[in-house]
């Protein structure tokens, strides 16, 4: 390591500093874009996750048929309309749906589903290869490993993935199995709005009941907190899953189609995925202007359109108002009107929509609070309670403990009976982790199993709730009927999951159960994906060494820049000025490239040039810390690369 | 067994705040929440979900002031749905919810929006007396009056049906509220 960094200026080692205890970070999964973010000196921030310096990486992942690693964010979105079917975008819509989900059937999703797939949806993309949702995010996910270990100059500790509130078992479970096989270690799945309040709170330190209003791209949350003392205590969530921004570039779409007299339905994938970026970036620009010009595929009376504000309002207003139930019934869920809030908090780029700010402020009667960047907030969030979960935490709240977050389960969950009918167990907005016992008698002489159907969802008979998961009970020992007695425990996690144990109470045996999920994938199937993902290690371990000399000689660069504008003239004559100059423009190049051999030479190249110079700088602070400058001072000056 | 009041940390009292409630299940929360485990062993991580459910469990019994009532008479060994234990229902009480839910029912299907109003306001009015009545009977059962456990089960059993009657009504109200939420 060069000498520099030993004595380096304040500031410069502060994000390796950061992660010396643990280096964790909090991951926006989004359907549109992602984020990373890690707590930096006591402050979350979100990571650059590009070379051109953005924070947002879309969540659009495009499979190649040479079978190479796909290529994730920014150019796979470009690529999408004339790559439609092997590009997947908004896969969060799809994470824990079965096959025969109306996400697969909505019009314009222009993919190949495979048609023998159990009980997950799969995408049949380049080169025939099928891949899950679950593998698609988890390509998404090591994107932003890798990109955050490059900015952190290490391997990662562990994560905390944000899921939208509204989010049931199947989808949780999803996102978890994601996480693991993009080698994260999940610490927690963390609701949407309760990271975007833990962020909020924190920054604002703000105390009172709000209400988080979250509409992303493909998900709709509406969750009632309260924020005292440190503790982020959810009273109730409500939502929508399959609700979001997509849903209204669709909506613009399909009027934009009519009115231009093209049949939707004889669209290619390609004009397809072309229309909805169309009608994305239509909207976009009706946030600022009030007329905006749509432009079409072929085969209709004209190639654009002139859309206005009013157009795209009158498109959008049949989904917006599916918030409105879900509002109600979170504030009722809570015991509360909306008079009772201290503030509305806006999350998710589809807020900035004039309309659904107008929608708010008719449904809670006062001004959203604006003080708030509804792209990062949540990945601030999660980065926080990362941060938290790893601790000791960096992180504060007004009263200087660490901030502690209460959730809730967000949907019911039941038991199928005879004929059936639900019995609720565990009713909706039960703060988590939640437990119930109950115990079940056998029917029949000699009975030794059970099959339990759990369901979730808030309807009164099984067939119109979501299917969780039929566990079969075994190995309760033989007796005369309603004489065993099996007790089973329900138990839902801090990351809303369920987990099922079961004793024969008479033998007190342990009873073994065999869960079959409805939807979502076997334990197998994980490791096997884990497996394949191995594939890729290769590479992994080449774009990980890239990331690992890069922001090494970025800090060593740094760190001689700044030493020699502030001792450079003093201590150095020309010629060694110019030396010391050369290595530091050959290394700064060659970072610029993709050669680590080139990158590791040229720093230790570097090290040599300014050994001289180190020393020099070293001696003269020594001298300046015995002659006159208080001891205080020196220790100040070294603290950061404590 | 270890009641909710134990998990707590509280007397086992009928009349307890809000805030009482609250503050000790955010004081046992720091202690035993998982995410402050997140780094401990596989036991201690289980051990402390267990702990936090047991915990939410009797926050969100205690804090409810129906819930907590029948939650308290179970302790003194009555429970209101089982039939061994509990307790006759007075035929002419069912008689009477049994007539208005069928108002109730006619009305909805008259879209007799004052007539469902009206008997929504009646039936709060009697849920808010029937609470009454439970806070003052503890305040006696408190003061060692054991006679009063029967008539409280009598008003939980009131407020059961109450409830359902104004489940039915909140049903009917978000229905409309969504009709004319698509109307505009």
């Amino acid at each position: 390591m060069s000498g520099f960094l030993q004595i380096s200026e304040p500031g410069e080692s502060q994000i390796k500093d950061a992660c010396a205890s643990a280096r964790v970070v909090g991951i926006d999964l989004g359907t549109t874009n992602s984020l990373v973010a890690t707590v930096i000196g006591g402050l979350p921030r979100a990571l650059v996750v590009d070379d051109e310096g953005h924070k947002l990486l879309p969540s659009a992942v495009e499979y190649l048929a040479s079978g190479d690693s796909p290529i994730v964010g920014a150019r796979a979105l470009a690529d999408a309309p004339v790559n439609p079917v092997d590009t997947i975008v908004s896969v969060k819509r799809f994470m824990g749906r079965g096959p025969s989900d109306t996400e697969t059937t909505r019009r314009f999703t222009p993919y190949h589903f495979a048609t023998q797939t159990g009980p997950v949806v799969r995408f049949v993309v380049a080169g025939g290869r099928e891949v899950t949702p679950v593998e698609v995010s988890a390509d998404i996910l090591r994107a932003l490993r890798l990109r955050a270990e490059a900015e952190l100059g290490g391997p990662l500790d562990g994560a905390v993935i944000t899921v939208p509130a509204y989010f049931d078992d199947a989808q949780r479970q999803a996102t978890r199995d994601a996480g693991r096989i993009a080698g994260l270690e999940v610490l927690r799945l963390l609701n949407e709005p309760t990271a975007a309040a833990l962020a909020y709170g924190l920054d604002k330190r703000s105390e009172g009941t709000f209400a988080v209003y979250d509409l992303g791209g493909g998900t709709f949350d509406i969750s009632i907190l309260k924020l005292s003392a440190g503790i982020f205590e959810v009273r109730a969530t409500g939502g929508d899953t399959a609700l979001g921004g997509d849903d209204f570039d669709r909506a613009l779409a399909e009027v934009a189609l009519k009115r231009a007299g093209i049949d939707g339905g004889k669209l290619t994938p390609a004009e397809q995925r072309s229309l909805l970026h169309a009608a994305r970036a239509c909207k976009h620009a009706l946030t600022e202007s009030h007329t905006a010009t749509l432009a079409l595929p072929p085969g209709g009376t004209v190639n654009s359109l002139d859309i206005t504000r009013a157009d795209l309002d009158a498109a959008i207003a049949p989904v917006i108002v599916r918030t409105g139930g879900s509002c109600r019934r979170a504030l009722k869920d809570a015991g509360l009107t909306a008079a009772d809030l201290d503030g509305v908090i806006l999350v998710g780029g589809a807020t900035r929509v004039p309309a659904v700010r107008a929608f708010v402020r008719e449904q809670f009667g006062r001004e959203p609070l604006g003080d708030i960047d509804p792209d990062e907030v949540v990945a601030l969030g999660a980065a926080v309670q990362a941060d938290l979960l790893a601790g000791p935490g960096s992180v504060s709240s007004a009263n200087g403990e660490a901030p502690l977050l209460l959730d809730v389960a967000p949907l019911s969950l039941g038991l199928e009976m005879m004929g059936g009918v639900v019995e609720r167990i565990i009713p909706r907005n039960s703060p988590v982790p939640t437990g119930v016992k109950q115990t079940f008698t056998t029917y029949a002489d000699n009975q030794t199993g059970f099959d339990l159907h759990v369901v979730q969802g808030e309807r009164e008979t099984a067939a119109e709730c979501r299917s969780l998961a039929r566990f079969q009970l075994k190995g309760i020992p033989p007796m005369p009927a309603g004489m065993a007695r099996l007790e089973v425990t329900f138990l839902v996690d801090a990351d809303g999951i369920l987990h099922i144990t079961a004793r024969e109470e008479t033998s007190g045996r342990e009873s073994s159960i065999d869960v079959k999920p409805s939807y979502g994938l076997t334990d197998e199937e994980v490791e096997r994906m884990l497996l394949e993902s191995y594939e890729h290690a290769a590479e992994d371990v080449r774009a990980r060494s890239l990331a690992d000399a890069r922001v090494e000689g970025n800090s060593i660069l740094s760190a001689t820049r700044s030493a020699l504008a502030r001792d450079g003239q003093s201590l150095l004559s020309v010629d060694e000025r110019a030396k010391i100059d050369e290595a530091v423009n050959a290394l700064d190049n060659a970072l610029r490239g993709e050669d680590v051999g080139a990158m590791r030479r040229l720093v230790e190249a570097l090290d040599l040039a300014s050994k001289d110079f180190a020393q020099r700088r070293m001696d003269q602070g020594l001298t300046r810390a015995v002659t006159g400058r208080s001891v205080g001072d020196v220790e100040k000056n070294l603290e950061p690369s404590k | 067994m270890a009641t909710y009041y134990d998990v707590l940390g509280l007397p086992a009292r009928y009349h307890v705040s809000a805030r009482e409630l609250e503050e000790h299940y955010h004081a046992a929360a720091r202690e035993h929440h998982p995410d402050r485990h997140v780094r401990d062993g596989e036991a201690r991580r289980v051990s402390s979900a267990l702990r936090t459910a047991e915990l939410t469990e009797a926050y969100r019994t205690l804090r409810d002031p129906v819930k907590r009532a029948e939650y308290l008479i179970g302790l003194a060994g009555i429970r209101i749905t089982d039939e061994k234990s509990g307790h006759k229902v007075d035929p002419a009480f069912l008689m009477e919810i049994l007539e208005l839910r069928e108002e109730l029912a006619d009305a909805r299907a008259a879209h007799d929006e004052v007539t469902i109003e009206r008997l929504a306001n009646d039936l709060r009015a009697r849920r808010k007396n029937a609470i009454a009545d439970i806070d003052r009977a503890f305040t006696a059962y408190d003061a060692g009056d054991r006679d009063v456990l029967a008539a409280i089960a009598d008003r939980l059993v009131a407020l059961r049906y109450f409830a359902r009657f104004l489940d039915e009504v909140e049903a009917h109200e978000e229905a409309r509220a969504e009709a004319s939420d698509a109307a505009t």
